[in-house]
């Protein structure tokens, strides 16, 4: 426990300033409210896509609060704030910005990028921590997460474009879609750049995510480190 | 397959005499490996002794090995011939990792598996020795071959340590994400340079396809590859990965 925090404490200074728990609150009600408004408006308006991204995103927004309140995991308050973001600009994007900004896709694309990204370094720590086998030193992490984001986008544009298919075979709409040869290697570009970002500037806020879950779930029993 | 199988035995049975007289030098060395050698620096007898576990010190497979360095080397002089910086430039690369644990060891015999580094470097050896070029595949399943290989040597010559199902897992990724880095550098070459690289989102998808599936089965590969070695050899293989 104390290594951790002294680890924490070492990484502190290249963190940001840390948001207060109001602060956090209050942005990530503002963007709920918001999504609920995308959610009324497609139900009035008849739009489907932006029912079920809005509902989605709704939902993926309470997973923080959950995570925290259900597990016992507490979040670094930017963290709750970075993945409520992601999934606020998404919808905002498919309701009305990505047809209008365009640069709104790859903002969102580094966005949510950056969030597999976390996810990615969080898996990689939770492995170091849990496998005595494993072991990856801090300066391998750097090419474990863009390995793992790139790959991850190239999974998920295969995704795209199974649901392309499906949705040209059986004409039912489909949340998501391709949209060309630029479009999808620009998605790979920012996606990229989301990587990039969390690889430099992330690993302060990530570092004690993953010993905090394992802290969690192996309260009982779990080896000192 | 049996005259293959053969001589796998005799250079297991010689990497087995090999690691048991590198073994019996520094006794110390080899048993501590557990995790309090993060600190210390790596001595060159403990480097050598895990090469001398994982890699074949058999002469047979050195051969081999060193025969695929010559065809290394006549390509580099190829490309020499040609001006090809970016040719050389992935040559000498290439020749590095494959030498990389005989330098260290400073034993010639010291080579990764021969049959290793024949898929790794297939499209090279394809295009050298054959003239014609590996369908899209063939070509991401040999890049899994190599991250496989420069995946183990990071095992062996730095901090970083793996075990089988990690190291093919983090190939499977390694694959794909190359296979994104390569459609980024193509479609700004497109762009910039004025090349005709890349089609359609159709064929890059399908590409992709191929890719993924490439990836898959070779991790299906490598799986099978750690089980079905000899006996002796596998035990020698998974000693070291495993750490």
């Amino acid at each position: 426990m104390s290594g951790i925090s002294a680890s924490i404490s070492r990484l502190l200074p290249r963190s940001l300033p840390r948001p207060s728990v109001q602060t956090q609150r209050r942005l990530t009600r503002g963007m709920q409210l918001i999504l609920v408004g995308i959610v009324v408006y497609g139900v009035v308006g008849g739009a489907p896509k932006a029912i079920t991204n809005g509902t989605i995103a709704l939902l993926v927004t309470f997973i923080p609060a959950l995570l925290e309140r259900n597990y016992n995991i507490p979040l670094d308050p930017w963290l709750g704030v970075w993945i409520t973001a992601a999934v606020f600009f998404h919808t905002l994007g498919s309701a009305r910005f990505y047809a209008e900004i365009w640069w709104w896709d790859h903002l969102t694309h580094a966005l949510s990028a950056s969030l597999v990204a976390g996810v990615g370094y969080t898996t990689i720590r939770a492995v170091d921590i849990h496998s005595d086998a494993i072991r990856i030193p801090p300066r391998f992490a750097f090419a474990f997460i863009l390995i793992f984001v790139l790959a991850f986008g190239v999974v998920w544009e295969l995704f795209e474009f199974g649901l392309d298919i499906i949705a040209d075979e059986t004409g039912i709409a489909m949340p998501l879609a391709q949209h060309g040869l630029d479009d999808t290697v620009l998605d790979s570009m920012y996606n990229s750049l989301g990587a990039l970002l969390v690889a430099t500037f992330g690993q302060a806020h990530l570092s004690g995510v993953a010993e905090r879950i394992r802290e969690s779930l192996l309260s009982d029993g779990g080896r000192d480190e | 397959m049996n005259s293959h199988m053969d001589t796998d035995r005799s250079d297991s049975t010689s990497l087995e005499e090999g690691a048991d007289r590198l073994e019996a030098a520094p006794p110390e060395a080899t048993r501590e490996d557990g995790g309090i050698d993060a600190d210390a620096p790596i001595e060159d007898e403990r480097v050598e002794d895990r090469i001398a576990r994982l890699f074949r010190n058999g002469r047979t497979n050195a051969l081999f090995a060193w025969a695929i360095v010559a065809v290394l080397v006549g390509v580099f002089a190829e490309s020499l011939l040609d001006g090809d910086l970016i040719s050389m430039a992935i040559i000498t690369g290439l020749a590095a990792v494959v030498l990389a644990p005989a330098v260290s060891a400073r034993d010639w015999r010291v080579m990764l598996p021969s049959e290793l580094l024949v898929l790794a470097l297939l499209p090279v050896l394809v295009g050298a020795l054959f003239g014609g070029e590996l369908g899209i595949f063939a070509t991401y399943v040999a890049l899994a071959a190599l991250a496989l290989v420069i995946t183990v040597e990071l095992h062996m010559f730095t901090s970083l340590r793996v075990t089988p199902w990690f190291a093919i897992v983090l190939v499977v990724m390694t694959t794909m994400a190359t296979a994104a880095v390569w459609g980024i550098l193509r479609w700004n070459a497109d762009r910039l340079l004025g090349t005709n690289f890349l089609t359609t989102n159709e064929a890059l998808m399908i590409e992709w396809i191929y890719v993924a599936l490439a990836g898959i089965a070779a991790g299906v590969l490598f799986e099978a590859y750690f089980r079905r070695r000899g006996r002796r050899l596998r035990r020698a293989i998974w000693r070291v990965v495993r750490r």
